[in-house]
């Protein structure tokens, strides 16, 4: 009896994991957790994604994760299938990850403080590193620490276009904004990261010299 | 601001020109140094960001959403039920709704007050007709109203306030015997006025002995408009006094000084409540 009912709800949950997201998303809306859980197992990589590239760190994007899933799961109830469930979802991620960054700019700033003394002797461009693996792990973390430079609006802007490879029309819909306000927001996101990325380096040639 | 110059660099850069900007494009980055370095500086950013795709891999599994959601109990928000907004809605309009007419009623009652009143005005002109409850309160605003060509006066009419202008009778003081109204005048004013110190009690006891609507005006009323009272016969006196109920001797002061003392005591003759004048003596009690 017991075999048979185990049997009965791995059918169920194999039923589940076939269904589209509006299904689910209509199942978990009538109280069935199953058809939630295969939503976060579907799309937990991709918020995880996203998450890492605004916060910079896997604990605080698994934390970020985790605190999405859970807004999303209690307003299940007040989602409309007027705009895709990943861009509700992503558009959680966004205001959670802005939330955070005002209460960690202080501690943000401070990191910044240890992160330059740490990087002057790095330098972006035609230099030729043999440790390339180095360098690139030394490229990135200075990128990031850019990126946490810029305002949550560029941030979110030049992460969604350039690194997540979203289209404009979604890109608006998860900044509450339109396809030529996206546009807007990323080409000056792009211009505010290479000003940021310059003075770093420049910083960076400076401290070596001297 | 974004220039021309910087905006088809970076477009150029992460591939985001449409066919015209692409062609004005690659025509600067044949002819201008300057943009081909530019263009260089952003692809080297486009690259630095396309490694920032590289993640750690993410160890958050169902278990821990589960254990989280159990954690802290949360469930569910149900759909927002638009019939208890509306129910809501309906009961305070409801409530606003009684409320005025509440406060409506309370206002139409007090138009009552003065249509009586003012609908008496217009009875005046039959001299010396006193309908005791309504006509005490009648001579204070009579002559006011008599002299404007128009008072206003408040009926009801299907539940509806409407004003209407009625004009007073002219004939009020051209029927009446100027030496008669001169005298009742006189006796008029001793009894409702007889001096500044008890025209409160008169007041008093008039609203409460013989139980009629009170008027607002005698409360205001003034020296001023005691000048003008209109005629009242002691016959009336005695009908008003008749219908007093206190079983006390009303006591009231005239203008020359004298009290008009009623008596409880009827006479046998006429039937009617015996009225003494008496000296003014401090002697004499005052009150209800």
């Amino acid at each position: 009896m017991a075999i048979n009912a185990a049997a009965l709800g791995q059918k169920n949950l194999e039923s589940v994991t076939q269904l589209t997201d509006e299904d689910l998303i209509s199942r978990a809306q009538s109280g069935d957790y199953n058809a939630f859980e295969t939503l976060f197992m579907r799309h937990r990589t991709m918020v995880y994604r996203y998450s890492y590239q605004l916060v910079g760190r896997r604990d605080d994007a698994e934390d970020l994760v985790q605190e999405s899933f859970v807004r999303a799961y209690v307003n299940i109830g007040k989602y409309r299938d007027q705009a895709k469930f990943t861009t509700w979802l992503l558009r959680i991620v966004t205001n959670l990850a802005a939330d955070q960054a005002r209460m960690h700019t202080r501690r943000s700033s401070l990191e910044l403080q240890q992160s330059k003394s740490g990087l002057a002797w790095m330098t972006i461009g035609n230099q030729i590193s043999p440790e390339s693996d180095v360098e690139n792990a030394v490229r990135n973390e200075l990128l990031r620490l850019a990126l946490s430079q810029l305002s949550p609006r560029h941030r979110t802007a030049i992460i969604l276009r350039d690194v997540e490879e979203k289209e404009y029309g979604e890109i608006a819909e998860i900044m509450k904004c339109s396809v030529g306000g996206a546009k807007l927001r990323v080409l000056r996101a792009r211009r505010a990261l290479q000003t940021v990325v310059s003075k770093f380096s420049k910083e960076s040639k400076e401290s070596l010299h001297a | 601001m974004l220039n021309k110059f910087q905006k088809l660099a970076i477009g150029k850069s992460f591939d985001d020109l449409n066919g015209k900007q692409e062609e004005s494009a690659e025509g600067m980055l044949k002819s201008n140094p300057e943009f081909e370095a530019e263009v260089q500086k952003y692809r080297e950013l486009r690259a630095g960001l396309n490694l920032l795709k590289d993640v750690p891999e993410c160890q958050l599994t169902a278990e821990h959403l589960r254990t989280r959601l159990l954690s802290e109990s949360l469930n569910p928000r149900s759909k927002r039920d638009w019939s208890i907004y509306v129910a809501t809605a309906t009961a305070a309009v409801s409530c606003l709704v009684l409320g005025l007419v509440w406060v409506q009623q309370g206002r139409s009652q007090q138009s009552i007050g003065y249509q009586t009143q003012n609908a008496d005005v217009q009875s005046t002109s039959r001299p010396l007709a006193v309908n005791p409850p309504k006509s005490i309160l009648k001579p204070l605003d009579a002559p006011n109203l008599a002299e404007k060509p128009a008072s206003p006066s408040v009926s009801i009419e299907s539940s509806r306030l409407a004003v209407q202008h009625r004009k007073a009778s002219p004939s009020y003081s051209s029927e009446l015997n100027p030496n008669l109204v001169a005298l009742n005048e006189e006796r008029a004013m001793s009894v409702f006025f007889p001096s500044t110190r008890t025209s409160r009690m008169s007041s008093e006891s008039f609203r409460h002995g013989f139980g009629g609507p009170s008027n607002p005006a005698s409360e205001l009323a003034t020296p001023n408009n005691r000048q003008i009272t209109p005629p009242m016969t002691m016959e009336a006196l005695q009908q008003s006094s008749k219908l007093s109920t206190t079983g006390q001797s009303d006591q009231t002061e005239s203008t020359s000084g004298n009290l008009i003392t009623f008596q409880p005591v009827r006479d046998r003759k006429t039937g009617l409540i015996e009225a003494k004048e008496e000296p003014k003596s401090n002697d004499v009690p005052l009150g209800g």
